[in-house]
């Protein structure tokens, strides 16, 4: 009886704590914007907060991962309550893009960003974008001796590439800029010659690849600049202290530029609140949000007139490569069955 | 009837996303890497349930057959490693061992040792952190099944000469098999399904060819084709074991005298302290310690506001969820008791289990389909997506209980409740819910510690604006932010502690 009691006692207090989103206020009220963002970043929910400041309109968020929103978005077609999806992959956006989950806006801003990101057909915008770089122990490599990806699978780097898994979004996407610059041929020599200098097998995030350099466990290895960013950043002074022990080397400078990937958000076709996501869209790429990501999420904005943050900026100046490999998945796809073949886990 | 079609439906809708399916994928991936899957999920599955059979089983038997200090504290505490979410006590582990955590820190400083690089994320790292989180399904059944035991079959096995050893090996162990299956078919099953553990320490397994169709190939068909292999794999372990067991005899408890308790002393009073201090040790307080630590560096650039709005969100998912199922499972065990059609029964019944065995991801989709199915605007009214989700998905998890629970009131008591003039209604209540009270709330806490962890189908099926415990905790670790992921994690084993200790308390109290 007790027992019971206790547990009266328990349902009581989760009813007691309200909750906001239990209210549903997803379809054509005014005032609401819902958004499908594969972006969980606390960095990313301030800023939202501060949209819904600045204008009044309720932002909904929904966090998942990219292709399951995808999924969702297709299987709720015409009566989806989304109005704005974000994801971290351009070739993911034009999945989406391609499925026909999209429409066409005009977006005040579309001038002040950067060119070589833009979607042709204005579908989507870039948000922000990031450079898979090439990081190197600095006291026991000398960083004249790279200066592109293909270097690292040269036999002379042998046990000394610590790299994450193919599963890996970022390391698929790599791979499909690999294979649209040089052809599926030299990427299946890439890999097979990456996969001969695995210090280990692939395992963790990309900064347990920067822990195992500072561990002595490999000398060098490929991250994007925000890890290193939010590890120079980090609560924890010994992860601080892994940050310092790497150097940074922005790779194909001279063959066409270092692979980068952006974050883009895009107005749904069924979008029953447009008018509120076309502001919610020229709010993210205002100056004033741009300046806002740099700061926090240590990624490189893609507005013309906003500059990297601090930590971000000591990586140094650097040519990046366009967009070319996320057309669409078909690349993405065939990376993951290169790498399959070659033998990376 | 109608309960399980509603459990069944959603992996029904499943099924016919598999139409149009392309081979191409699935004979490329089966070319290449699936054989290689295969054998990790083996290798990774066989490792666990032995290490979570041995200690599970070994802890169960040291805590109702010997007193020895601490015994009383320490049978509930060795439940507690279930409230870590196993992808948490892996990354707790690599944060120990990388460069910088703790023991590494220290290592440095000591002279000689300051070069030792020591390296968790493996096959062997992966079995040893999701064993110690997973054993106490089975520590917990099979307690019961020990404390339930006759003492006359031990003894008489003694007084024939076996060993203490030989009568566990002969007597005990099988007869209280099937309810060690019982836990251990719940362990299989989240082996099989994790993804977050495995995927973290580089070790592809079958659940990750799932996904890799799913979401690198966009085939969500082949995904959910190679789901359905998992699962008929599960299906064909379920089957062989029951096939075995049809026409076990089991001991009845209910005219024996209770266990009496032998008092430990020299020796063997320190192994079994020693070894069940170090699987506690292991299991429980080397990830809090860890964890703890990560919060201490973590904490001023914590918001702790918003915890009261989260931790309140996943108390009511994780009770109404188990109040749910417990009240859906009780009519469906009680109907089919009665309902004598037993082949059809019990067929529905098996199936209706089978949620547990899908990647939740998988599920959450079947759920979409069906809920767009019936009125689409129904997907964002609310918390009933994912109260929807949990049942089908976590419905094996209480069921299994609860049926135990009936099975053991013999069919005499309804004959007799009939006879004496109740309606099956009131026989329920008044007659078979106040014997399986117990079972009952094992069930509650089983689901509700589940639910609490639980992480795809919530984040796929939950409202706008709506955070749980462990999607707070995910939010910060997929960033590789652990540090600032422990304050949710730490809650989560908060969460999960209480109606531990309160399921301990029921189950030594009569």
């Amino acid at each position: 009886m007790k027992y019971l009691f206790l547990l009266f006692a328990l349902i009581l207090m989760a009813s007691c704590s309200t909750q906001s989103g239990e209210k549903s206020e997803t379809n054509e009220k005014k005032g609401v914007v819902n958004v499908y963002s594969q972006r969980h970043y606390d960095s990313d929910n301030k800023l939202l907060e501060k949209f819904t400041a600045q204008t009044g309109i309720k932002v909904n968020l929904v966090n998942a991962g990219a292709d399951e929103l995808i999924n969702r978005l297709e299987m709720e077609g015409a009566s989806s309550p989304a109005d704005v999806f974000i994801t971290v992959d351009a070739a993911r956006l034009n999945r989406a893009k391609n499925k026909g989950l999209f429409q066409s806006i005009t977006l005040k801003n579309a001038a002040n960003l950067k060119t070589q990101f833009l979607d042709t057909d204005g579908l989507w915008f870039p948000i922000t974008y990031r450079a898979r770089v090439i990081v190197y122990d600095i006291e026991d490599v000398d960083p004249t001796k790279i200066s592109t990806y293909a270097d690292l699978a040269k036999p002379e780097w042998k046990d000394q590439v610590v790299i994450r898994s193919s599963g890996s979004g970022y390391n698929q996407s790599l791979l499909a800029s690999i294979i649209e610059a040089s052809g599926e041929e030299a990427a299946s020599n890439w890999v097979k010659g990456i996969v001969a200098n695995m210090a280990r097998d692939p395992k963790g995030g990309d900064r347990d690849q920067i822990k195992a350099i500072a561990s002595g466990v490999g000398e060098v290895s490929i991250v994007n600049t925000y890890y290193l960013g939010l590890l120079l950043n980090s609560s924890n002074p010994e992860e601080v202290a892994v940050g310092q022990k790497v150097g940074v080397i922005f790779p194909n400078q001279q063959q066409g530029g270092t692979h980068v990937n952006v974050s883009g958000a895009a107005v749904t076709k069924a979008a029953p609140n447009k008018e509120n996501a076309i502001k919610l869209l020229e709010f993210l790429t205002s100056e004033e949000s741009q300046k806002f990501y740099a700061a926090n999420s240590f990624e490189y904005p893609a507005h013309k007139n906003v500059t990297a943050d601090s930590t971000v900026a000591t990586f140094g100046e650097f040519i990046a490569a366009d967009l070319a490999f996320a057309k669409d998945m078909s690349l993405t796809e065939k990376a993951v069955l290169i790498f399959d073949e070659g033998g990376w886990k | 009837m109608i309960g399980s079609f509603l459990l069944i439906g959603p992996l029904a809708m499943v099924l016919t996303k598999t139409v149009g399916i392309n081979f191409h994928n699935i004979s490329t991936l089966s070319n290449t890497v699936l054989p290689s899957y295969i054998a990790n999920t083996l290798w990774i599955s066989g490792g666990v349930i032995v290490l979570s059979l041995f200690l599970g089983v070994s802890c169960a038997w040291a805590v109702t057959m010997y007193q020895f200090p601490f015994r009383k504290q320490l049978e509930w505490l060795l439940i507690l490693p279930l409230a870590i979410p196993s992808f948490i006590n892996g990354i707790a582990y690599a944060g120990l061992t990388d460069y910088a955590g703790p023991i590494r820190i220290a290592l440095r400083a000591t002279p000689w040792l300051n070069d030792v690089y020591i390296d968790i994320m493996n096959a062997w790292g992966a079995i040893f952190v999701m064993s110690l989180v997973l054993y106490p399904y089975v520590y917990l059944t099979s307690r019961s099944a020990f404390a339930n035991q006759s003492s006359q079959l031990l003894e008489a096995s003694k007084l024939l000469g076996a060993s203490e050893l030989q009568s566990f090996y002969k007597v005990a162990f099988p007869l209280a098999w099937p309810a060690i299956f019982s836990g251990l078919s719940l362990v299989i099953m989240e082996v099989l399904n994790d993804y977050g553990t495995v995927k973290y320490f580089g070790i592809p397994t079958f659940t990750t060819g799932i996904f890799k169709s799913w979401l690198s190939l966009g085939d969500m068909p082949s995904a959910i084709f190679l789901a359905f292999i998992l699962l008929s794999l599960v299906v064909i372990i379920l089957s062989i074991e029951w096939w075995i067991t049809r026409k076990r005899i089991t001991s009845n408890s209910s005219f024996s005298r209770r266990i009496h308790k032998e008092k430990l002393v020299g020796p063997k009073k320190y192994i079994v302290l020693t070894f069940i201090f170090g699987v506690l040790t292991f299991a429980f307080i080397v990830p809090l310690f860890q964890l703890l630590w990560w919060l201490n560096l973590s904490f001023h650039n914590t918001d702790w506001s918003k915890f009261l709005i989260i931790i309140g969100n996943t108390l009511k998912l994780s009770l109404y969820s188990s109040i749910l199922i417990i009240v859906l499972g009780v009519f469906m065990a009680y109907a089919f008791r009665i309902i004598k059609k037993q082949k059809l029964i019990s067929s529905l019944s098996k199936l209706s289990s089978l949620g547990y065995a899908m990647p939740g991801a998988v599920v959450a989709i079947g759920i979409i389909a069906t809920i767009l199915l019936i009125n689409s605007e129904l997907i964002y009214a609310g918390i009933y997506a994912l109260l929807f989700g949990y049942t089908v998905r976590f419905f094996a998890v209480g069921y299994n209980p609860i049926v135990a629970g009936f099975k053991k009131n013999s069919s005499s008591l309804d004959d007799a409740a009939v006879t004496l003039g109740l309606t099956r209604l009131g026989s329920l209540f008044s007659v078979h819910l106040p014997l399986i009270k117990r079972s009952l709330l094992v069930s509650l806490i089983l689901i509700f510690v589940d639910i609490s962890k639980e992480l795809p189908i919530t984040l796929i099926l939950r409202p706008f604006n709506f955070n749980t415990l462990s999607t707070n905790a995910y939010q910060f670790a997929t960033d590789e932010m652990a540090p600032e992921s422990s304050a949710a994690s730490l809650f989560i084993i908060l969460v999960g502690i209480i109606p531990i200790y309160i399921l301990n308390r029921s189950m030594r109290s009569k």
